[in-house]
């Protein structure tokens, strides 16, 4: 007899999303996961809209990641148009990449993840008891947000980055200013480390392929070739590797490279860039007793709160390489079709956009493949292989310890509702 | 008794209800004068009980949108449409004025067309209390909303344009660089937060009080910018609320709704 367990509304992820399982004995039979948005049809919104509009409008598939899909769209359309922005424009984004990260991950390990662990419903219903941790929690988050703030001109959907450069320069007064703030950071940053260090993880194995962006030297956010452990390519050859790809139930992507699901995200880049991490964070991980690559999903929460800790650093470091000035920004010459392709390391995972232009300016193809929908797949494949583990536990339980693997991957059902379908081939 | 307060979010992007435990200075507090029955983005535990404030996101495009809406405002008394897309359809409602084959390709084909719907801001299938407009809405905004509603006041939306706050901080008129802004056309209220950055207005709150679309339609004409670029930029985010105001887009509007029409007959 098939024992069918049916999840409606998973909570504490961002989107709506449900999850089907059915169990034979101790064998799973069925497991699928819903994504129950609805569609909002973005690339095809975006063609016949100018070019240079296209990152305002692709920021709102995703409001935690919204720097990420501004900064991928500016990047591709940028590479279209053979715009090379400068050194200055590239540290500051590298600044809206790392507040995002910083601000998504601190929100998803204390308020998403780590109620989990603790035994409480939410986040809310640990502050009498944790304090300090909500405290710390609500610090990281506020660094994050005012480093997006000031860089970006505003907390969510940010404003100041453009084609070509930057629309407003932060003043070197708000930059000394959120460099204190970031050192201010150092203890809870660390204590967040050591508090997911501390917390007992399922012991649980299952090797997937890790895909993300690397860079000779440097843990690489916006730019270098893709990597996994048998594969190389650089960005542009994407559709090399992926085709398009559909399930029938649910509204969202699927990605799987050759029928093999993969995985995308924080666990996938400390997995394949552990050594160009910075020496601080590498530290904390040799004092620790976890090693990486780790093959665990549950340590995906880990590698957030590592990277938590090397975000930080890199902030300080950034913010030391920028001597600000007034800079113009560069403006697009349209003269014939054009072509780009870029890809973002967004707390999630690696995120694709692609555009096409006319001699007009405008879209006339778009394509965009969000970490979530890449990364579908091989949760399924990890849930499958973690029920049969603790098929034995009690319904409750088990519904709970399914959640809290789904909740490892910080799913975002936001952005990976849409219907271009994607499948590896090779 | 704490009033009993729930977050709710139909098709969108969570940045509107992300928006509230973003505001890390003040959540704590607003958490202490309420009893925060559901808001599933950070609670496993969530009540579907009477709520007396109810914070709506995202736009309806699918029957379990509607459903959940329509389930909600039944036990609420404050309901709240939070953010562009609930209250003005947002960037997903661009889909009302342009064709179909635009996006038709991106359906999904094994799935049941019938649960897609042509996207709505939330206050056309309900009435709602307010209108917190923005996308995102204003962070300020959200803290004197709650501060007065919370002590039984009305809250009064800020009456005058985007152009007006902009002028009051001094920016220079992007108008005068021949960018598209739409501060003398969109309701105020967020400070001018993107003519602050240097960024055109893109009319994310919806349409002020006696806009005059048609002067502004002149004025880009003037300026060389095709009215095509500008038809496009207003149905970004306000499509679904300027349509009264301007001739060509509620033809646009009718010409795609009779289409759906003719579909269904076809059905």
């Amino acid at each position: 007899m098939t024992n069918t367990i049916k999840l409606n509304h998973i909570c504490k992820i961002e989107g709506h999303a449900s999850l089907t399982l059915g169990i034979e004995g101790k064998k799973v039979t069925t497991c699928q996961l819903h994504a129950i948005e609805g569609s909002r049809y973005f690339e095809g919104l975006l063609l016949g809209r100018q070019f240079v509009e296209a990152h305002e409008i692709s920021s709102r598939i995703c409001g935690i990641c919204s720097c990420g899909h501004n900064i991928a769209a500016i990047q591709a359309q940028e590479r279209a148009l053979g715009i090379q922005p400068t050194e200055q424009t590239k540290l500051l984004r590298e600044i809206l990449t790392l507040g995002e990260r910083i601000r998504s991950h601190a929100t998803h390990l204390y308020f998403l993840a780590l109620p989990d662990y603790l035994g409480y419903e939410s986040a809310i219903a640990m502050t009498a008891k944790f304090k300090n941790e909500v405290a710390a929690a609500l610090k990281l988050v506020k660094l994050g947000n005012d480093m997006v703030r000031i860089v970006g001109g505003r907390v969510m959907h940010q404003i100041s980055c453009t084609v070509g450069g930057m629309l407003k320069i932060p003043s070197k007064a708000d930059m000394l200013e959120l460099r204190k703030q970031t050192m201010d950071c150092f203890p809870d940053a660390e204590a967040t480390l050591k508090l997911f260090f501390g917390l007992q993880y399922p012991d649980f194995k299952n090797e997937s392929e890790y895909f993300c962006l690397q860079e000779d030297n440097n843990y690489a956010m916006h730019s270098g070739r893709i990597v996994s452990k048998s594969h190389t390519f650089e960005q542009e050859k994407y559709h090399d590797f992926i085709k398009e790809y559909q399930e029938d139930y649910a509204t969202s992507n699927f990605a799987v490279k050759a029928d093999k699901p993969y995985m995308v995200g924080s666990l996938a880049r400390v997995n394949n860039n552990f050594n160009l991490l910075t020496e601080r964070a590498k530290k904390m991980v040799a004092d620790s007793p976890y090693t990486f690559p780790s093959f665990n999903p549950f340590h995906n929460n880990l590698a957030q709160a590592i990277e938590l800790v090397d975000a930080l650093d890199r902030t300080i470091n950034v913010i030391k390489k920028l001597d600000l000035k007034e800079e113009k920004v560069i403006q697009p010459d349209f003269k014939q079709e054009m072509h780009g392709i870029s890809a973002v390391e967004v707390p999630r995972g690696t995120l694709w956009h692609e555009y096409k232009c006319n001699e007009k300016g405008e879209i006339t193809f778009a394509n965009i493949v969000t970490p979530t929908c890449q990364n579908l797949r091989n949760m399924e494949k990890d849930i499958r292989a973690y029920v049969e583990q603790v098929v034995d536990l009690p319904r409750e339980k088990l519904v709970l310890e399914v959640e809290k693997l789904i909740r490892a991957y910080d799913p975002c059902f936001s952005c990976s509702t849409h219907f271009l379908k994607v499948k590896w081939v090779k | 008794m704490k009033p009993k307060v729930g977050v709710f979010g139909a098709s969108g992007c969570a940045g509107c209800m992300l928006s509230i435990p973003f505001l890390e200075d003040e959540i704590l507090d607003i958490i202490g004068q309420v009893n925060l029955l559901s808001f599933s983005l950070i609670k496993g535990r969530n009540i579907n009980d009477e709520f007396d404030l109810v914070f709506f996101e995202g736009v309806i495009c699918h029957n379990d949108d509607l459903e959940v809406l329509r389930k909600v405002r039944e036990k609420t008394k404050i309901l709240v449409a939070f953010g562009s897309c609930a209250c003005t359809g947002g960037i997903p409602a661009t889909r009302n004025f342009v064709d179909e084959s635009k996006f038709n390709h991106l359906r999904h084909k094994k799935m049941d067309f019938i649960a897609d719907r042509e996207p709505m801001p939330i206050d056309h299938y309900v009435d709602v209390e307010y209108h917190l407009p923005g996308c995102p809405p204003s962070q300020p905004e959200i803290v004197r909303f709650l501060k007065q509603v919370l002590l039984g006041k009305d809250f009064r939306p800020f009456d005058k344009p985007v152009c007006y706050e902009c002028k009051l901080n001094r920016n220079r008129c992007l108008l005068e660089d021949g960018k598209i802004c739409f501060g003398t056309l969109t309701q105020g209220g967020c400070d001018a937060i993107c003519p602050n950055g240097g960024y055109e207005c893109w009319g994310c709150r919806g349409p002020a009080q006696d806009v005059n679309i048609e002067e502004v339609y002149t004025l880009f004409k003037d300026k060389g910018i095709p009215e095509e670029q500008v038809r496009n930029r207003v149905t970004t985010f306000m499509g679904m609320r300027m349509k009264e105001h301007d001739k060509t887009l509620k033809l646009l509007r009718q010409d795609q709704t009779k289409k759906q029409e003719t579909k269904q007959e076809a059905k």
